[in-house]
């Protein structure tokens, strides 16, 4: 039994440091709101409602 | 007076035994019959070498290889909608996942130059040389896509190769079910059909696992919905599969790793579409449970097999049942 337990600790390994690199990763970009990430892919939003006072793009969509 | 001499008939004469009356001797008694070997195989012997493979090593192998294919698949969507943490978690996966699987193949084959060996070949006939032209094609693309989107050099070249890694992603994730179904291994020879479908559903579940744990809840909506995609197709395939086989299906049946791999697969996904829309931690546990979900049916296909093959019923039946088959067929012709 501990044999086989052996025998899985590479692969457990190799899945656990795919996992972290993965994180780190994702993690090494800023980070980004539900909202916001939202808004900026269907364009401004002030802007789909016709705001008089157009909000520069960066400024209303962080992302 | 000798025994030979004594004759039903009553003569006294010596017959040779060329002429002696059948039965003269009396009634024979019945010979208790010597037990009959059973007739799947050689006295019980297995009719097939067990192959060779190590659980951890080929399991492993079809496990990481499947992850890489569907994570670059997955990049390369992420990439073209605008989401590009999602995409940097693919990538940077998918890279990993490739040098994993690698690792095991060719710990598998011993030494390296095994695997540059079959570069010196391509037969369009053997999934193995395709496979490892794929993986000599998609290889330098997963690792380009990842480097330059990390290094943030150039940005071109990385988006070309993210489509490139994208497109060759599901042949990453699919070629190993050719691989193992083109064996004489009886339950994966026998599951060609399905064996595809089954394990390009566990790669995508698989893929959206590592999304939806590592990815940020904003962007990980691909992720979710590939999940559930993913485990859907795993359990269906996995069914059809069962039951088509038949008896053939009885180690795919009893294997507990595959109803755990099931189980963890739809779990993972439907926590992922529900509570892991709006909970990090949902999110992160639901993608461990996909990833431990198409681990397990991997190395649950695995060992089905390795049982199918030591098993010489599963390889002598179906071949009957083939015969029986094609002598009906004959008979109304």
């Amino acid at each position: 039994m501990k044999r086989q337990v052996i025998e899985y600790l590479p692969f457990l390994g190799i899945v656990i440091v795919i996992v972290t690199t993965s994180w780190l990763a994702g993690r090494s970009l800023p980070q980004v709101r539900a909202s916001a990430t939202r808004q900026g892919r269907r364009g401004s939003a002030c802007a789909r409602r016709g705001s008089r006072v157009r909000t520069p793009r960066r400024a209303c969509c962080p992302s | 007076m000798s025994q030979t001499d004594v004759r039903l008939d009553g003569s006294a004469e010596v017959r040779t035994e060329r002429e002696a009356t059948p039965g003269s001797a009396g009634h024979r008694r019945e010979r208790p019959a010597a037990p009959r070997p059973s007739a799947d195989s050689y006295y019980g012997r297995p009719v097939l070498n067990e192959p060779t493979w190590q659980a951890a090593d080929i399991a492993g192998y079809l496990f990481l290889g499947g992850l890489a294919g569907a994570s670059s698949t997955l990049a390369a969507a992420a990439e073209l909608t605008g989401r590009p943490h999602l995409a940097r978690v693919a990538k940077v996966g998918a890279l990993g996942a490739l040098g994993g699987s690698l690792y095991a193949l060719i710990h598998d084959l011993g030494r390296p130059d095994r695997f540059v060996n079959m570069l010196r070949v391509f037969k369009v006939t053997s999934p193995m040389s395709v496979g490892t032209w794929i993986l000599t094609a998609y290889g330098p693309q997963a690792g380009c896509a990842a480097a330059a989107d990390v290094s943030g050099l150039a940005p071109r070249l990385g988006r070309a190769a993210t489509l490139g890694a994208g497109l060759a992603g599901p042949a990453v994730a699919t070629y190993t079910a050719a691989l193992i179904c083109d064996t004489a291994v009886p339950a994966w020879h026998e599951g060609f059909r399905e064996m595809p479908f089954l394990f390009a559903g566990s790669a995508t579940a698989a893929a959206g696992g590592l999304g939806m744990l590592a990815a940020p809840l904003a962007e990980a909506g691909p992720a979710r919905r590939a999940a559930l995609l993913g485990a859907a197709v795993e359990c269906v395939a996995a069914t059809r599969m069962e039951r088509r086989l038949g008896p053939l299906a009885e180690p795919l049946k009893r294997s507990s790793l595959l109803r755990v791999g099931e189980a963890l697969s739809l779990l993972g996904a439907l926590a992922g579409i529900t509570a892991g829309r709006r909970s990090r931690i949902a999110a992160m546990a639901a993608g461990a449970a996909l990833l431990a979900g198409s681990a397990c049916t991997r190395f649950g296909i695995f060992r089905a097999g390795m049982e199918s093959a030591n098993d010489p019923k599963y390889t002598v039946q179906p071949q009957r049942r083939r015969l029986a088959k094609a002598q009906a067929e004959a008979d109304l012709t």
